[in-house]
């Protein structure tokens, strides 16, 4: 049931009762400029960033510095991209492909044995023992240069990765070609929103709160990321996706808060704001905890985020009418 | 629940006398309070609703099960990952976290002996449904059981210690949260699980493949002598309208999944389930509406209860959650106590505690 208001109406007033019309142009409207201003240009940034880290594995696998630069330029890349995991990056589940966690070491050295020799082979492969997670592992858990067979692996898992960004560059071109019906673009807002929203909950629950609370007393807790080192730049990066996507950088970008205000939502456009600026203090004063006793600036950006998330899923989702809830519109 | 699980209560929330009294129930629940979510227990008296004791909870909670040394499991909403044994002292006795690749889906059974836990779930590779069989003691998985079909919701137990779950038929990703996708798709059911293997002994399908079983509860005997079980449903309909039409509860014989016809337009989303005795409830939440069936699925009628969700209660009386606290006798409302705070949002599903 994504359209609160017209649902409420149909309930209390019977179907005789018709409800406002849709504005399935906005809709549309926003949706387009998603994708002409974010989806577009991002997957075209993050397919050219895993080409350049295919060409490098390619080019010399012993030279570990330059390959592991490569590696967080494209991880970079692709965490602002994919906060919101909508789109081709939902219909094709590409995450699984590019980004499994945790990834399995066994599973690795199980693929290595394996020696995928081309594409064909490597679908054989699961995603565990593939994606940025598991070039990580090989970039940094090892002897300082791969092996000539670790080597090869690695070459196919990031042509893996490149072909895939490869591919959802062109879902989103697409898409941005074909347009969107009237349903299509009430559902892909829809989505949108509500994707959003599980970003926010997956960057407080999945990287910061869940890692803290199964972590012993005063032992690391087990961030991703964290054997290269890169895991506060990734939750900073995936905040920045966000963000970006509430309030908007580029002058014909979209974002929520520009959307809020063209429907005459400024209040809520306001408090969006606000939420998403203490956001951005809690985000800056951030450090990587050491363990769990000494964990209070991820708490603080933890509070951020879930008050930013509340805000969402209740006054900003009335403003939107649209049912926004990572746990669900009503019930189970 | 049993008369030592009354007095492990009482004595858990160390109960004044007064307290005590069969007209002061205890409900164990989980709430969302001023954005934190809990678990925990709440004393009705004199009108009024109160937190007799309660924990904070990562995320938000879903099912609950009263264990029968009197603790309490919790279990996260879908697509959740940990469960929680929880003794209303306010001490955690164990947490539990999901397995890699897997989430849980809302619900937990005891088996017959008390010694298995089951836990419906996802996996998260194939999307097929699962029941996990865990160690009741030490919530460890020891096997799984696939489900024979998509988003497993509540189980229960039949006369023969199997299993019966409701397979919700919605296709779900875990990292996209709870986006329903690809409902043209849907394939719900319910299943018959073997208690001992876990192998299937029936499927059976409503004609509608856009209605989604989801929870279960029992009744007495039927005029064919078997026991009925009652499922509320949630309608997947692309059509506003056939999904607000769609029926909301269905009936098993044991032979025959039928849906009972329903006059009322309740919004097609059952939110929870309950028998008193005599008629099944369900609590219709986007109708703000409790409606009523014969214990046969003769309809009855509807009646108002704003956002009601959470049933629970017995012969003598049915207890909703929603806006308020509601009481019903023999189909009719018969009284209402007002929250603890006005905040206090409470989630689907409840447990009745003995007060004494």
């Amino acid at each position: 049931m994504r359209r609160l208001v017209a649902c409420l109406i149909l309930l209390l007033a019977g179907p005789a009762v018709h409800a406002d019309p849709l504005p399935y142009a906005a809709y549309a409207a926003f949706v387009r400029e998603l994708h002409q201003h974010w989806y577009v240009p991002r997957s075209a940034e993050f397919a050219g960033q895993s080409r350049r880290l295919a060409a490098v594995l390619q080019g010399d696998c012993a030279d570990t510095t330059a390959l592991r630069a490569q590696w967080l330029q494209t991880v970079a890349s692709w965490e602002r991209y994919s906060a919101v995991r909508g789109g081709a990056l939902l219909a094709r589940r590409s995450p699984r492909e590019i980004d499994f966690m945790p990834t399995r070491p066994e599973a690795i050295a199980k693929a290595i044995r394996r020696a995928p020799a081309d594409a064909a082979a490597m679908d054989q492969i699961g995603s565990p023992a593939k994606g940025l997670p598991a070039l990580e592992w090989l970039l940094w858990s090892g002897a300082p240069t791969l092996d000539a067979a670790t080597c090869r692996y690695a070459q196919q898992a990031a042509a893996a990765v490149a072909a895939e960004a490869q591919l959802l560059q062109r879902a989103y071109e697409l898409a941005l070609a074909r347009g969107w019906d009237d349903g299509e673009a009430e559902y892909a807002m829809y989505e949108f929103l509500n994707l959003w929203d599980a970003g926010l909950q997956k960057l407080w629950w999945e990287e910061l709160d869940r890692p803290l609370r199964k972590a012993a007393p005063n032992r690391p807790a087990l961030f991703s990321r964290a054997l290269s080192g890169h895991s506060l730049a990734g939750w900073r990066g995936q905040w920045q996706g966000l963000r970006q996507l509430a309030l908007g950088v580029e002058a014909d970008g979209p974002s929520i808060s520009a959307y809020l205000r063209a429907s005459g939502q400024q209040q809520a456009a306001d408090r969006l704001r606000q939420k998403v600026i203490e956001v951005d203090r809690a985000m800056a004063a951030l450090e990587l905890p050491a363990n769990v006793a000494q964990a209070a600036q991820a708490r603080a950006a933890v509070s951020a985020l879930k008050a930013l998330q509340q805000f969402a899923e209740g006054e900003m989702a009335t403003a939107l009418h649209f049912v926004i809830s990572f746990f669900d519109e009503d019930g189970d | 629940m049993r008369r030592r699980d009354c007095l492990i209560w009482a004595s858990a929330l160390a109960l004044p006398q007064a307290h005590a009294r069969a007209d002061a129930p205890l409900l164990a629940a989980s709430w969302a309070s001023g954005g934190q979510h809990q678990l925990g227990v709440l004393r009705v008296h004199a009108g009024r609703a109160e937190v007799a004791a309660a924990i904070d909870l990562p995320t938000r909670a879903h099912g609950l099960l009263v264990e029968p040394g009197g603790t309490l499991l919790a279990v996260a909403r879908r697509p959740g990952d940990w469960l929680l044994r929880w003794r209303a002292n306010g001490q955690v006795m164990a947490r539990q976290w999901i397995e890699p690749q897997r989430c849980f889906n809302g619900h937990l059974l005891l088996s017959p002996d008390g010694r298995r836990l089951f836990s419906s779930e996802t996996d998260l590779d194939s999307g097929q449904g699962l029941i996990g069989v865990r160690d009741a003691a030490t919530l460890e998985k020891l096997d799984e059981w696939p489900t024979q079909g998509l988003d497993p919701h509540q189980l229960l137990l039949d006369d023969d210690g199997h299993l019966l779950v409701a397979n919700g038929g919605v296709a779900m990703q875990a990292e996209t949260g709870r986006l329903k996708l690809q409902r043209a798709a849907m394939d719900a059911s319910l299943v018959r699980l073997d208690g001992g293997s876990g192998a299937l002994l029936g499927q059976w399908r409503l004609a509608d493949v856009r209605l989604s079983p989801r929870h279960l509860a029992w009744a007495g005997t039927g005029t064919s002598g078997r026991r009925l079980l009652g499922i509320a449903l949630q309608a997947e309909h692309d059509d506003v309208a056939a999904r607000a039409a769609a029926p909301v509860l269905a009936l098993f014989d044991g032979q025959r999944l039928t849906p009972c016809a329903q006059p009322a337009v309740l919004a097609g989303y059952g939110g929870d389930i309950a028998f008193d005795g005599a008629r099944w409830a369900v609590s219709c939440p986007r109708a703000d509406a409790l409606a009523w069936w014969q214990a046969d699925g003769r309809w009855l009628g509807a009646q108002p209860a704003a956002g009601a969700c959470a049933l629970a209660g017995d012969v003598q009386a049915l207890w909703s959650g929603g806006g308020a606290l509601g009481r019903w006798r023999a189909g009719l409302a018969d009284g209402s106590s007002s929250l603890p705070e006005t905040a206090l949002r409470l989630d689907n599903h409840w447990l009745r505690l003995p007060s004494a």
